[in-house]
């Protein structure tokens, strides 16, 4: 038993490979230690394929393992609940069985058809991850484990079925409005169009807002944490309209980091958007209307270069919202 | 007798204008100076008026004050105001004007009865009217002058009146004198001369 | 525990607007600089930002209307230097992408001023149609509800996209000018909603402060019309189709007075008189459902005004009969608006009596119409609402008007409404507008020749003629201007006249009957005109006669003749029973040398009885006796009377009247001129009695020389009467008679210093002279 190889960490260094990855596009990502490092950005179906390899820090110190495997894991790691990954999916490639590593070796490994339904997604409670982790079984020391993390995301079928939504709320006596947003599912560049149509107005209104909000609801059962996001308020009038006014919204999304909805993450998550308009009236009372809005990621998956192979491109249909959302106030 | 011009005779600048005018009759017998008159009589060209009297009203003497300041009025027999003497002696340059209405010579506008009158009133130039006949006459080296009706009005001694006034320009021991007449809506002018002796 | 004490400082309101804009003028100016330099440095997206700060200061509720403006015109410098980076400069950046990247601002005021001014470049490049651009801008303005911000907002709106509307003759791709109509036509609509917003917004004790606000911020929303009338593509067709409904909706629904007022006159000022004058009946009945706080008159009056105008330099379309619609509908508006003031109604009666004067001054029915609803509308209101100075000066206007357009007093009484109108005016107004009506027909000289006219002038100005019942106490009337008002009606007289003596003596019995009525104040100064105008008329009714020109035989003339005269007795007559006994002496003397000289001798001698009557009953002032029995003797001198017993009778009375004199002094003077009544040489009579003549020379003589203190003026008169016979070559004063008066008067009378010692010298010279000349001088020594 050496202690001082345990001590002094790692005997070897670890450095991952990924196939087709010269002109792929990358995502700036802040990791759990604060660091910001930038991932390749892989669609759910493209095939992760690549080498890795273990070089030896001391030529002469061979390294003793009980097997050398690759493994593909998709892992949803809860804040609060440290330590409790959910490995949702994993591909396992074993390298080298049990034995001796001399010198430095490259692998290659290759994860076909691996399934990501799931988008990578870096929240405020809850992360989920796609990466390639090699490990080294060791007998007598610690596992020597590398990941390699990638980022994953997945394009939605454009909606089948896409109504506005259109309401009429009111505090009687008080005021009447009709909104109109005119679609229920907006993809991640579009805009939100609409109007507010005033039908009664007996309150000094000082001016009206949307708010674009991102709730994030993890656990079940008993724990349940929900954490919203004002990602903006985007002012849409200044003073007070009479009735029969219409105020026009205009909101582009491109501007915001967003995700697409994610309705329930294998039970463990979701993600979910709404639009919040807000009237704000001369003694500062706010009345408001939350409404959900389903995001979707719109786009066609480039074919990949080299490989020639037409694509087939299972996207991911864009869910509905549930009919039971509606916060009214 | 030449046809004068105004624009001719207020080319001089004198200072000896003098108009007799009288016998309007305004409101008894006319309404008015004839407007082809009033035209005529310019504020700044007249110095003096010897008016024979029987105005009536008091307006005619107004409007003879915006003319000029020197008016002098004799009482006609309708005149209204009775503070006009019946006779009056002006001195003007070298002449002395005597002004009387008329009706008290018996008979009216006998040139013999005119004579007394101006050995009465020792005058060089006796103005009178009340025939409404205009008329200019030398006698005895004396200037008698009846300057008519200004304004044309009826008279039971003279037929078919014709407006008319005169106009005296003193220079000196001369007098020229323009009878203006209004006959047919046009102004006709005579001119005569008269020195004194 | 406060270690620094703080002392509030209270400013009064203009100072704390002062501060308030100073701070928001420099942060404007700071981020203004910040911009400017971004810019310089090509970075376009800071330049954004900082564009974005400078309309985050506009975004102030603190400011009044006025200090608001003031900012917005640092920013809009700001602003414009921006816009004229984008279209300069090769900043690279596509406009559709500008386009896009100014929505994603935050708050929606920076947001629209960025997209305005990027819209505007956005058009110019020709990047897109200009149509769809405005389209999008103004839907987006919708967006700032605020009164203040959002009259600005949309104002910088209409200002930048003033040169970039499309018109005919641009490229119709961009859109038509219908686009730029509809454009323009709903930002005005917005505006004004915002305008009118402020009002209703403010509590009410803030109202009058408010309303001055809102004044100051009009040039705002009337820009808007101005720009419609600038499109070239608005003709008349285009702004009575499409443009002017949609204007007059928005002032009508509106129903705010301030916006109604100011826009409507904003309308008219704007657009020219030939498209009024194609829409008239649309504006008179837009007036018409306008809010009752709106002056009416002032918007119908000034368009009337402009119109009528418009008519003196340009011939009307003879389809448009501008009167009858503006009389149509003043006449629904007036019965509209219950609570218009009389005032303005009246102003408006006015300005369209001008207009129909102006544009139709043939039609005079149409001023006749005028009047006639005036009358209708008086009659419905209370006398102390009609004597409010400022109506009374509208009704007497519209009653001066015709007077002075006609320059005819008959025209005018051919309004059958005219007349009332007087009625309804007070007693001294009734008295000025009667004589203006006099002044007018003696201006003007018009000749009033039928009886009808004379009855409806003479009664229309009533006032003047005779007693009314409102009129004031004797003592309060100006004795002066009295007199100065009756000598004009007097003149009028001479202005009847009529060729047809029968007509001409109609007119007189007429006017005889109107005047009678006037009182004792008014007829001595009404009657004696009539009097002349009387003797006139027969005079010249004789000459015709004589001439031939109406053949009528010795008895119908003694008829006529007699009718006549006595139609003048009864009118003396009624000045001898007011006590005026002179002047109706001299009115009998002038009657009878009229009477004389139509030989109508009865009559003659009958107006000779009356006259000594007075002399004899009336006259008691001894120097009225002189005077008037010195008048009497010159015109029974003057007469043609031929019947010699007639002439004598009067002639004896005369001088006995003579001997009755007061004085000896005037007795003499007296019966000395009475020589004359004894020696008549005219062409139409002799009458030559030298014995007479002689004995009256000598009565006189003998009176004046008996008296002691006789001064020595008879006595040269008397001497002048003598040299008057002796020149007359009468031989009725033998020369050695007047040798003696000389004599006497120079031994016993003469005084010198006495007044008539001139008269006795130029006398003397005058027979000195004469004897030189005149061979029957010869005998007389002096």
């Amino acid at each position: 038993m050496n202690f001082f190889n345990s001590l002094t960490g790692s005997p070897c260094n670890i450095s991952f490979d990924l196939d087709n990855c010269q002109n792929r596009k990358t995502i700036e990502v802040t990791s759990e230690k604060g660091k910001s490092e930038k991932l390749f950005v892989f669609v759910g179906n493209e095939p992760v394929s690549g080498k890795v390899s273990i070089n030896l820090k001391d030529k002469a110190k061979k390294i003793e393992h009980k097997g050398i495997k690759v493994e593909f894991v998709g892992q949803i790691e809860l804040f609060y609940d440290r330590g409790n990954h959910y490995e949702f999916t994993s591909l396992v490639r074993e390298l080298a069985p049990a034995g001796d590593l001399t010198e430095s070796k490259t692998f290659a490994y290759d994860f076909m058809n691996v399934e990501k339904q799931y988008e990578s997604y870096n929240g405020t409670n809850v992360r989920l991850r796609y990466f390639v982790r090699l490990t080294i079984s060791r007998n007598y020391a610690s596992n020597i484990v590398k990941e390699y993390d990638i980022w994953v995301i997945n394009f939605n079928k454009p909606p089948e079925v896409n109504s506005n939504i259109k309401m009429e709320v009111g505090i009687e006596d008080c005021l009447h409005i009709e909104f109109e947003y005119n679609k229920s599912k907006y993809h991640l560049k579009d805009v939100i169009i609409g109007k507010i149509y005033f039908l009664l107005v007996r309150i000094k209104i000082k001016y009206m807002e949307i708010a674009l909000i991102k709730r994030e609801q993890t656990g079940s059962g008993p724990n349940v944490f929900s954490e919203s996001e004002t990602l903006t308020k985007f002012e849409i009038m200044d003073g007070a309209p009479v009735r029969g006014e219409s105020i026009p919204v205009r909101l582009f999304l491109s501007v915001f980091d967003l995700t697409p909805t994610y309705r329930s993450v294998h039970n463990k998550f979701s993600v979910k958007y709404y639009l919040n308009l807000a009237l704000v009236d001369e003694d500062d009372k706010k009345y408001f209307k939350q409404q959900e809005i389903t995001l979707w990621r719109r786009g066609v998956s480039k074919p990949i270069a080299n490989t020639g192979k037409p694509e087939v491109h299972n996207e991911i249909p864009t869910p509905d919202p549930d009919a039971s959302e509606d916060d009214s106030e | 007798m030449n046809e004068i011009t105004i624009a001719d005779i207020l080319k001089y600048k004198r200072l000896n204008f003098i108009i007799a005018i009288g016998d309007l009759h305004v409101p008894h017998r006319s309404h008015g100076i004839p407007p082809e008159f009033k035209k005529l009589l310019v504020p700044e060209k007249i110095q003096h008026i010897l008016c024979t009297g029987n105005l009536v009203s008091k307006d005619i003497h107004d409007y003879f004050k915006t003319l000029t300041s020197d008016v002098h009025v004799v009482k006609g027999e309708f005149d209204e105001n009775s503070s006009y003497p019946d006779t009056k002696v002006v001195t003007i340059g070298q002449f002395k004007f005597g002004l009387c209405h008329g009706q008290q010579i018996v008979p009216w506008g006998d040139k013999t009865s005119l004579a007394a009158l101006q050995r009465e009133m020792d005058v060089d130039v006796l103005i009178t009217g009340h025939t409404h006949h205009i008329e200019v006459f030398e006698a005895n080296n004396k200037l008698f002058i009846n300057p008519g009706s200004a304004t044309g009005a009826f008279s039971n001694i003279t037929h078919d009146v014709t407006p008319s006034f005169v106009l005296m320009d003193v220079q000196g021991y001369d007098i020229t004198i323009y009878i203006y007449k209004l006959i047919d809506g046009s102004v006709k002018v005579e001119k005569l001369e008269h020195s004194k002796q | 525990m406060n270690s620094k004490g703080t002392v509030a400082i209270t400013l009064s309101p203009e100072e704390e607007q002062k501060k308030f804009l100073e701070e928001a003028k420099n942060n404007v100016m700071v981020q203004g600089h910040h911009m400017k330099v971004a810019l310089d440095n090509g970075k376009l997206m800071d330049a954004l930002k900082y564009t974005s700060d400078i309309i985050n200061e506009l975004r102030t509720s603190l400011l009044s209307p006025k200090s608001y403006y003031a900012l917005y015109m640092v920013a809009f410098d700001y602003l414009q230097h921006l816009n004229s980076y984008l279209f300069e400069e090769k900043h690279g950046k596509r406009m559709i992408e500008l386009y896009e990247v100014v929505q994603h601002a935050g708050n929606v005021l920076p947001r629209l001023y960025l997209l305005i001014t990027v819209g505007s470049v956005y058009i110019k490049t020709k990047q897109a149609p200009a149509k769809d651009v405005l389209k999008d801008l103004i839907e987006m303005c919708r967006g700032v509800q605020h009164p203040t911000r959002g009259l600005f907002l949309r104002y910088y709106l209409s200002e930048v996209t003033k040169d970039k509307l499309p018109d005919v003759g641009s490229d119709e791709s961009g859109g038509t000018v219908f686009d730029s109509i509809e454009f323009i036509v709903q930002n005005f609509t917005e505006m004004n909603k915002l305008w009118v917003r402020m009002q209703h917004q403010a509590p009410t004790k803030d109202k009058d402060r408010r309303e001055n606000e809102r004044l100051d911020l009009r040039v705002l929303v009337g820009k808007n019309l101005s720009r419609l009338s600038q499109l070239e593509g608005v003709d008349q067709n285009v702004y009575s189709k499409t443009v002017l409904p949609k204007v007059v909706e928005q002032i009508i629904n509106c129903k705010e007075k301030i916006a109604q007022q100011y826009l409507m006159e904003i309308l008219i000022q704007v657009f020219p008189d030939e498209f009024h004058l194609a829409t008239l009946d649309t504006i008179l009945s837009t007036c018409s459902q306008l809010q009752s706080g709106v002056d009416v008159k002032a918007i119908i009056a000034s368009l009337i005004d402009r119109l009528a105008n418009y008519a003196s330099r340009n011939t009307i379309p003879e389809n448009i009969d501008i009167f009858a619609v503006f009389f149509n509908n003043v006449k629904e508006i007036i019965q509209n608006r219950a609570n218009m003031e009389l005032q303005d109604i009246l102003g408006l009666h006015v300005s369209l009596l001008n207009l129909t004067l102006k544009c139709y001054p043939e039609k005079r029915e149409n001023a006749n119409a005028v009047l006639g609803l005036c009358q209708q509308i008086l009659t419905n209101k209370s006398k102390e609402e009609i004597n409010k100075p400022t109506c009374v000066k509208q009704i007497i206007s519209l009653l001066q008007i015709p007077l002075e357009v006609f320059k005819n007093v008959l025209a005018v009484l051919k309004l059958t409404s005219y007349q009332p109108l007087i009625q309804f005016l007070s007693y001294n107004n009734r008295k000025k507008v009667s004589l203006d009506i006099v002044n007018n027909t003696i201006k003007n000289s018009t000749i009033i020749e039928e009886p009808e006219d004379v009855n409806s002038l003479l009664e229309t100005i009533q006032t003047l003629i005779k007693d009314e019942t409102d009129q004031p106490e004797m003592d309060e009337i100006d004795k002066e201007d009295f007199q100065e008002e009756q000598n004009k009606v007097a003149s009028l007289i001479h202005l009847f006249d009529s060729e047809d003596p029968e007509k001409l003596f109609k007119i007189y019995i007429v006017a005889r009957s109107h005047f009678g009525k006037g009182g004792a104040q008014r007829i001595k100064h009404t009657l004696v005109p009539l009097v002349f105008r009387s003797l006139k008329f027969v005079t010249k009714l004789k000459k015709q006669v004589d001439d031939g020109i109406i053949s009528l035989d010795e008895n119908q003339w003694t008829l006529i003749g007699t009718k006549i005269f006595n139609f003048v007795m009864e009118t003396i007559k009624a000045l001898v029973d007011i006590k005026l006994s002179e002047l109706s002496f001299r009115l009998y003397l002038q009657a009878i040398q009229t009477a004389d000289k139509c030989n109508l001798q009865k009559i003659t001698y009958d107006f000779a009885i009356k006259a000594l009557v007075i002399f004899q009953e009336d006259i008691a002032d001894f120097k009225a006796q002189v005077n008037a029995l010195t008048l009497l003797i010159s015109t029974l001198n003057s007469l043609s009377l031929s019947d010699v017993e007639l002439y004598e009778t009067l002639a004896g009375q005369t001088i006995k009247q003579a001997t009755r004199l007061l004085t000896p002094h005037d007795q003499s003077k007296l019966i000395s001129l009475c020589s004359h009544l004894f020696w008549v040489d005219h062409d139409t009579r002799q009458y030559k009695n030298p014995d007479s003549v002689l004995q009256a020379l000598r009565r006189s003589l003998s009176i004046i020389t008996n008296q002691s203190d006789a001064g020595l003026s008879v006595f040269v008169e008397i001497l002048n009467e003598c040299i008057y016979f002796f020149d007359q070559k009468s031989d009725a004063v033998p020369p050695q008679f007047i040798s003696d008066l000389v004599e006497l008067i120079r031994t016993t009378h003469s005084k010198e210093g006495d007044s008539a010692s001139v008269y006795l010298q130029n006398t003397i010279k005058y027979i000195a002279t004469k004897k030189e000349s005149d061979k029957s001088y010869a005998e007389i020594s002096v």
